[in-house]
Formats: C-alpha cells, structure tokens, sequence
C-alpha cells in the first residue's frame, strides 16, 4: 500500500506551470479533443479523485493533491491525443483504472491530468490460446466470469473482482488468493498497447503476422522489464491502454450457482472441488515451513493463503460487535496458522488423489484439514484436525469453540433459511470461503470493515521460509510498539496475509494494520510502523517493503538494494525526456526526503527491536530457530540470514 | 469519558461524518457485490456511473463530494448539482460497499441532498413537486387524474387494515386501470379493508429524495396521525414507494407501530391460502421478476438504536449491538412464488437480482430533471433482459413500470406485465 514518508515536505522535480494561462488552453484543448461531457475541472468533482486510501498517513489529511482536471477518453488514440496535449502545454498527466490507493494521486497541485480509462472496458479471449486482451477498465470480474464459460480461470488480485486486471498487470502488484496457480499480475503479461509518455502508440510483446495478439513472449528483447520492472511504474511511464495476459484451465461449471443474501453468500461448491483450512500446531516453525513448501511443490491447489485470525474474524462476521465476540472464541483466537485453501479436480480420481495428497502433507505437519471433502480421506482429513485443535485448545476451549461454532451456523441459517441449507454441499462456512478465495472477495472486507482503513508493510516476494521469518519480525515490532503504548487495532497479536505463487516456487506475506482513518492520533503511529517495518525488512534482509516504492521507497531501499532505482531513472530518462508522465511514485533522480521523514527513519532505526527478540519473541511459535535452519540447510534454500 | 448518546437516525452531514470519512475508495459501491457478478455485460450496479461516467458519479463520488463540501474545500455549482441530482437512489452502492465494507453510503447521499438543498439550490422541477405536495397533497406534476377511481370505492370502517393507496395510485391517470384490477383482486379475495380518501397523506418521499428533510418530516408526522386514527392493525401498500416510506423512512420521524405489508405480500398469501384460486397459463414465456429498488434493497424495516460508540483499540463497537441494513429486509420471494404458481414454464432470473437488482430509473427524483438518464437507465434493465432471454418483464412498482414502459418499444420481443395483471390472466 503506502510508505510512511509524508509527502507534504517533499521536493517534487516537476515544476507546475501557470494554471491561469495554459491551465485553461489545455482544458479548452481536452475539450476539443474528447467533448466537454468527458471533462471535468469543477473542484468538488476533481475532490472525489483525491480522496484516497491511506490519504490521511501520506498527506496527514484523506484528500491527497488536486487534479487540474479529469478526462475521461474511449480510445488509445484519444489517450495519445490528451498525452500529446499536455506535453505540448507542459503539464503532467496520470492515468488511472479503478483507481484504489494514493498513487492514483498527483505529486503537484492542481497541474496535473487525470487520465480516468473508465471508458475503456473492452476484452476479448483467445480460449484456444489462453490468454485474453483486457482494455484499462476490465474489471478482475467481468473477467472471471467470461472465462469460466469458455473453461478457462483469470488471475484475481488481492484488491477483489472489482478492481482493474490490467492496473495490476501493467503499473503495479498483483498478488492474490489463486496465485498458487495463475501466478502473480504482473507474471501473466504477455504484451501490451502502450502509450509512450510522448504520445507514441506502442504494441510490444509477441504478435502473429496478421498483427494480432498473440501469446507468449516471443525471441528477442522484451520490453516487459521497461514497462513495470518490480512494482510498476505507477502511472510514471505513460499510459497502458491494452494487456495480453495468460488464462488457466478451469475445471468448475460455466455459471457459478450463489445464493443467499449479503453479506453471506452461500457457493455451491462445485463436484470435484474441495475447500476448507488446514491447521498446523501451533508453536511449530519447522512444520510450518515444511508444509508451505510442500503444498506448493505438489500442486494440490488452487487457491491458498494464510490469513491472521483478526482478518478472518472480520471477513466472517457481519459487525463489530460480533467480531469482538469472535475474538473470544479460543478456534478463531488461538489458531495463528491457518491455510485456507481450495483444490480442484477434473474428475472423481484426481479429486481423490489430491485429497489424499492433502491428507498426506497435513499429517506430516501433525496437522489437519477442515474442509468441503468427502469420503473416508475427507473423514480422516476432518479428524485428524479435530485432534489437532483439541491438541492446541484443550478440551474446554475446544468446547467453547464448539458452541460458538453452532451458534454461527445457526445464525447463519437463520439469516438465509433453512431450505438453502442443501443448495451447497459445503456448510456455510466453506460455501463463503470458496467465494472469498476464487474473488478475492473478502479482502476487501477483511481489512475496511473493522477499522475504517489499513496499511500494510513488508510483502516483498521471498522464498516460504524467509517470509515466515518476516511474519516473526512483525509479531516482535507489533510487541514491542504496543507494550509502548502505541496502540494498533486489536489484531490478536497477527497481522500477516499472505499468498503463494507458481507453486510455491516464491512467496509473498503483508504485514497488516488496521485502524481507525479518522483518529488523527494514528498518523505519527502509522508512519513510525511503516519506518520501523522499513528499517526491519532492510535490517533483516526480507526484501523491499510492499509499502516504500517510488522515489521516497528509493531513498531507503536504493543502497541495500543495489541501487536499483538508477535503472527506473534511466529508463524514465530515456522514455520521458520532458518528465511528462507524473512519476511521483515511479522515480525521481532528484527526490529529497522531508526533514519529518528522515526524522521518522532516524528514530525508527534507533529504536530497533533487538534481532533476539525478534528471533524468540514470548508469544510466537518461532522457537526452533535450530531446526528452521538445519532444515534450509538440508533443503539447500540459501541461508536464512540472506534473505531474498 | 462521558460518552454521547447517539442514534442511527442521521440526517445532515455532521450525522454520518464518522461513517462518510471511512470510504476506502474501493470501488465496491460500483457493482453488485463481488461473489454474485454472473456476466461481464451487467456487471455493472450503478446506474449514475454507468451513464455519466465519473467517479464523483458513483457512490463513493458522492460520499467524497460530501466529504469536500463538509470541509469546506469547494461549493456547490451547476456541475455539483447535476452530479447529486443524477442519482437513482437506488441503494446499490449501500449494499455492495456494506458487502465489502462498513459506510453507510445512502444515508449519505440523502444528508448530501439535504445539503444542497438547504443552501437553497434547487431544480425548478423538483421545486414544483415540493409545491405541489405542499398544496396537492401529491407530487404529481404532470398525468394528474381528476377523476380518480379510489374515491369512487367504499370503506369498510370495520376491516382491520387500511389500504394505503398512495399518490400515485390515487392520481396517475396512467395507473387507474391496473388500480382498479388490485381492487377487483382483494375483492375476489374477500379481504376487506378501509380507506382514507382524501384524508390519506402523501408520505413526502419526493421532498426525502430532493432534500427537504422538513417536509418529509411534517409528511411523516401526518402519516402516522392519519394511521394512529383508523386503528387499523395492519398498512397494505399498493405502491412499492410507499412501502419502502412506511417500513424505511417514516418511522424515523413518526411513530409507525403497525406492520407494513406489500401488495405482493397480500397476493402470495391469498394464493398459497386458496382464497384466490388461479391456474397456470402457458401465454407468458421466459418469465423474470423485475426487483423494484423500493420493494427490495430500500425495503427493509428500520430498527431504531439508540446507544454508545465505544472503541475497543481502533475499532468501534456499539452498546448495545447497533443494527446494520445490509439492504435485504425487503420483499423478494413473494412475488417470485406468485409467478411461480401462475406459470407452466420455468421461471427465469436477472443477472442481478434482489437486494443487487439493477435500477430501472424510476428513483431518486432523477427522472423528473434528467429523463434521458431514466430512460437510459432502463433501457439498460431492458437489454439486460434481451440478452438473458427473458421475454416477458414482471414487476409490481408503478414507477419502474413507468420508466420501462417509456422505453419497452425498443425491445420487440419484450413484454412488460404486472403482477397484478398477470394474476388477472391467469383465471383467478
């Protein structure tokens, strides 16, 4: 999400001209090209494109910068023109989708062009191929949807089914449920239509002789590495109209059958597809570690994450008050170490064979799985996490949980009525989860509902074993900020979300804060956790923060990082030699930190939470620190102290 | 720390401050909720930012257009106006952002109205309707029956319900036929009922949705009088605006103690009971029920609380347990019954249906400033439809029906029906 660095003492490069004068003849000119019912500079209008995620850590206030103007344009030639426009009257443009998060903000007031694509939403699917062609404005869903009925399975990222597949692809991050399977955003890019930040129309990637799409990244040099390198350039580098990304076989019906009522859908599970959550014990790294990479390398699933217990609560649960009821159940309080998972199969023998598999992996992590599965594998799967739980639990909070776990069900149906009780054939619980992972639909839901907002720290894409280090780091610095006093939201000690990529091949875990936007008091509290989780990941060799990209991520990350951030320089150099493209999260070779930020990092590295805590914090599982590496040693992972 | 004492009864933009200002910007508020999209072409939910476009057009827009305006960061010109104003307020965006998130975005969009409204910036449309309730008791301004046929029935002052006609039942001339086949209806289902005639109030929905807050206030205040007088037991509503008033808005202000039933309601029981016996007819093929915003997602009961915001770190909790309207306390499975016992085939469904249904653009007094949106709006309903294979709309909201109706031409193979009149066909 977003660095702790405060922008407002920032020095930007880019130098807005007069508003007065070529302000209006651009808005004159963008009226011209697009007509006036596609352009906006009523400031009340352009208000709503401020307000932003995390505005109130970044900007200390929700709204962010102003747009000079908002322009709404249907074709890429359109998007040339408005590119060609603003370079012509020196004003900077960024483009944007749905547009969730401060980066979708402009690094100077009132001089810059909102690029809104939301009138590009054409795709079209290539089934024989794989892969589809998605326009700016092609929701993760619209997406979806379309592909299941040709058979085929799109990459949704953790932002949900409502935000843009090609935003994540092009400009940004792309993790989500069913990276397991269908990889990472930015992984399924095979070409794309770009518009340069001068205004040139750009097709790279791999195309047949007939000129169309075509799949796969062909021989010779790519210019996927230029377009979004790691993170994306977040609007910086001109504007990405079109995206060729890969498509996955889906062995699901053509319709998914839903019903119920919000907030809890009810899915019908379909045949030959399993879903549930394995629970490992809860104080074993090594079992932990094992079974993350096996799940990968096996490729039973579909779907995975692990999720801290407060997100789970908040995504099951339909209030507050009923959340804090949740954290008083001992199975959803207690329980750090749950995967939450699905695994499909074309028929009855690969179904049965993964649910053996799964059974199999669960058993050696002496753990088990609770899920949708049948038959003597799905009975054995089920009791061998009864006998976890109850390990773990004891028998009175086993009990405990029992009766809040009737309790919900009861609730539940309730709510929809009985007769929808045989419409999955899951119970209620795995009937939700399987929409929650195949949408990524409870993300959203899981990080807003509680608090209002969240940040979110660390997430770099590490090997299993270095990101459960890093879940480690999290859970000692959380410690230690609320023995100081510096309360986050109630989370149960866990933060973490994570997901797995390419079958496990790398990893990804976010350490999450959730609070309250309004609370004025969580602005300096939210920017000394971001710093200190900064100053951690370098500390300790966890890879770059999900939250510090850009020039003010540059700034901290650019040395251990092998200054990686002269390449985005060039790059943006040699592309945008007018600095047209707003690059105010991309790069900037002259950026200085604010006096408040480098403060916040000064403070943050004094106060480090010593490397023994982190190692062997009282509350943790991670107390096998010999076992852990011993086992990376025989695994030949790299070491551990290496990081990423 | 003395805590304060607050309620879920909001009305201005200080009201809902702590909700509007926890908009992510997620997007949510723009589609049906993420688990039940079935197709790409209506995957769409809100019908202002399907046509005009911007994101200030759409629920999460708005909330920050109010959260601008509140701070005092910019004012209210022509292009804000049209942007409040080119809203169904349909409740979509309140379903879908409560699904993926917590704000409580109608009541937002009706402080924002009141807002605009009260710094006096007004259409001379809806200006004329604020008129015309003060001094008609109706906000009719155009199709006014001077004839109309409910004045001609008799009351039975014994009956335990009041039959709460409504404005537009009362005095559309467009509607007095379809008024006078409920009447025929509830008579061959010998339920008796009583009538207010002309003392009967219009609820004043026109005045919430412009933002004259007072005047609905003073509206509500005569609907619960009127009621309390008849000492009837039970409201029966033939309009779905109406129902939606009574169960959702009224009892904010007025005491409403009586149940609130539906039209749809009434039929579903009288059919399931044998006091009107109907066949099944083969005429109607491909049949969908149309969910009117009023009768579903804007229909649920308000549950007034009163109570404490604590917090337990940054998250906030209420004493006591503060109800939350997810949007689905409306009507949806009557009706479907209904056409389920008058049809040989099967019935179908919209994509987006029951408390994520898609406007038809009948609400929100849009349609009286800006009808080409309206029918836009419905002409989108309508291809919805077209592409689903469903060939014959049903649906029980004058006002839906209205605004499909203005467009049906321009569907071939589309009919448009009642349920009314599709119980009437079935030779009941």
């Amino acid at each position: 999400m977003e660095s702790c660095v405060d922008l407002k003492d920032s020095k930007p490069t880019f130098i807005a001209p007069s508003v007065t004068d070529s302000g209006s003849q651009l808005i004159e000119g963008l009226r011209e090209l697009l007509g006036s019912k596609y352009v906006t500079s009523d400031p009340c209008l352009l208000d709503t494109y401020a307000w932003q995620l995390n505005g109130d850590s970044v900007n200390g206030d929700q709204f962010v910068r102003r747009f000079l103007a908002v322009v709404l344009p249907k074709t890429t030639e359109e998007v040339a023109g408005i590119v060609k426009l603003c370079v012509h009257f020196g004003f900077q443009y960024k483009a944007s989708a749905t547009g969730l998060g401060p980066w979708n903000g402009p690094g100077v007031e009132d001089a810059v062009i909102q690029i809104d694509l939301r009138r590009m939403n054409n795709f079209e699917i290539d089934d024989k191929n794989m892969f589809a062609v998605v326009e700016s404005y092609v929701t993760n869903n619209q997406l979806q949807t379309e592909c299941m009925k040709l058979g085929l399975h799109s990459h949704i990222h953790g932002a949900g089914g409502q935000a843009s597949q090609l935003a994540s692809a092009t400009s940004f991050n792309g993790h989500g449920p069913d990276g397991i399977s269908c990889g990472f955003s930015s992984r399924n890019v095979l070409g794309f239509e770009w518009v340069t930040p001068e205004g040139e129309i750009v097709k790279a990637g791999s195309f047949d002789s007939s000129g169309s799409w075509f799949n796969g990244d062909g021989p010779g040099p790519s210019l996927r590495g230029v377009m979004r390198g790691f993170f994306g350039a977040m609007g910086g580098l001109g504007v990405f109209t079109k995206v060729a990304v890969k498509v996955y076989p889906w062995n699901g019906p053509k319709k998914l059958k839903v019903e119920g009522y919000s907030p809890s859908y009810y899915f019908n599970i379909p045949k030959y597809h399993g879903c549930g959550f394995v629970s490992l014990p809860a104080n074993d790294i090594k079992a932990r570690v094992d079974f993350g990479y096996a799940i990968g390398e096996t490729e039973v699933c579909s779907h995975i994450i692990n999720n801290s217990p407060a997100l789970t609560i908040a995504a099951l649960v339909p209030s507050n008050n009923k959340a804090v009821e949740g954290f008083k159940v001992p199975l959803l309080n207690d329980l750090h170490d749950n995967f939450y998972l699905i695994f499909m199969a074309k028929h009855e023998k690969e179904y049965r064979y993964k649910q053996r598999v799964l059974n199999k992996l669960a058993s050696d992590a002496n753990g088990g799985f609770m899920g949708s599965d049948d038959g003597l594998v799905g009975l054995r799967n089920k009791f061998n996490w009864a006998r976890r739980v109850v390990k773990d639990l004891g028998i009175y909070k086993t009990l405990k949980s029992l009766k809040w776990s009737i309790g919900y069900m009861k609730g539940e149906l309730q709510l929809h009525g009985f007769d929808k009780l045989h419409t999955g054939n899951g119970t209620p619980l795995e009937s939700n989860l399987y929409g929650a992972l195949l949408r990524a639909g409870s993300n959203i839901r899981a990080v807003a509902s509680m608090g209002g907002s969240f940040i979110t720290t660390m997430g770099s894409l590490l090997p299993w074993d270095a990101v459960v280090r890093s879940q480690q780091i999290h859970l000692a610095i959380r410690k230690d900020l609320l023995k100081k006093g510096k309360l986050l939201m109630q989370d149960q000690g866990d933060g973490d979300h994570g997901c797995m990529y390419e079958a496990g091949a790398y990893t990804h875990t976010e350490s999450v804060v959730l609070y309250d936007p309004t609370d004025k008091s969580m602005q300096d509290i939210i920017k000394n956790f971001n710093a200190t989780m900064d100053d951690a990941s370098i500390n300790h060799k966890v890879g770059t923060s999900i939250a510090s990209f850009g020039p003010k991520g540059a700034a901290m990350y650019s040395e251990p990082m092998l200054n990686y951030d002269t390449y985005t320089q060039r790059i943006k150099a040699v592309f945008d030699p007018f600095n047209s493209a707003d690059g105010s999260y991309y790069t900037d070779s002259k950026f200085k930190l604010g006096k408040e930020a480098e403060a916040v990092i000064s403070q943050a590295k004094k106060e480090r939470v010593p490397a023994s805590e982190i190692k062997f914090p009282d509350n943790s599982r991670y107390h096998a620190s010999k076992n852990e590496l011993a086992w990376i040693e025989k695994r030949g992972y790299g070491e551990l102290e290496v990081g990423c | 720390m003395k805590k304060v004492l607050i309620t879920n009864v909001t009305e201005n933009l200080a009201d809902v401050k702590n909700t509007r200002e926890k908009c992510i910007r997620c997007s949510m508020c723009k589609f049906p909720p993420l688990a039940v999209v079935e197709n790409s072409e209506h995957s769409m939910g809100c019908p202002s930012y399907e046509e005009f476009l911007f994101h200030s057009n759409s629920g999460g827009g708005l909330v920050a257009m109010a959260n601008s305006l509140d701070r005092g960061r910019s004012e209210i010109t022509d292009s804000v106006k049209e942007t409040v104003y080119g809203c169904t307020l349909c409740g979509l965006c309140d379903v879908s952002c409560k699904y993926g998130a917590a704000v409580e975005v109608f009541d937002t969009l009706l402080a924002l109205r009141k807002k605009v409204f009260d710094e006096g910036v007004v259409y001379p449309e809806h200006q004329q309707i604020i008129d015309s309730i003060k001094n008609n008791n109706h906000p009719l301004i155009s199709h006014v029956s001077d004839n109309h046929q409910a004045m001609k029935l008799s009351s039975d002052d014994s009956a335990d319900t009041l039959l709460w006609v409504g404005s537009h039942f009362a005095r559309d001339t467009r509607l007095q036929g379809w008024f006078l086949d409920i009447i025929k209806l509830l008579k061959a289902a010998n339920i008796s009922f009583k009538l207010l005639f002309d003392d009967e109030p219009d609820t004043g929905r026109a005045a919430l949705e412009i933002g004259d807050v007072e005047l609905f206030k003073r509206q509500s205040q005569k609907v619960s009088d009127a009621i309390k007088l008849t000492g009837a037991n039970q409201v029966l509503c033939l309009s779905a605006e109406d129902y939606s008033t009574l169960r959702s808005q009224t009892p904010k202000y007025a005491p409403l103690d009586v149940p609130i039933k539906h039209i749809t309601e009434i039929y579903d029981s009288i059919i399931k009971g044998g006091k009107l016996t109907v066949s099944k007819v083969d005429d109607f093929k491909d049949v969908a029920w149309h969910d009117p915003c009023y009768l579903g997602r804007l229909g649920g009961k308000f549950e007034y609380w009163e109570g404490v915001e604590t917090k337990i770190n940054q998250m906030p909790v209420y004493v006591p347990d503060k109800p939350i309207n997810y949007g689905t306390g409306g009507v949806f499975d009557a009706p479907r019954n209904i056409i389920d016992s008058l049809i040989l085939s099967t019935r179908k469904e919209f994509s987006r249906r029951k408390e994520y249904a898609f406007n038809a653009g009948e609400s929100g007094q849009a349609i009286a400033v800006m009808p080409e949106f309206a029918k836009a709006t419905a002409r989108r309903r309508l291809q919805e439809a077209d592409d689903l294979g469903i060939r014959t709309v049903v649906t029980e909201c004058p006002k839906a029906y209205l605004s499909l109706q203005a467009v049906i031409h321009e569907f071939s193979d589309i009919q448009l029906i009642s349920l009314t009149q599709l119980i009437m066909q079935s030779n009941y």
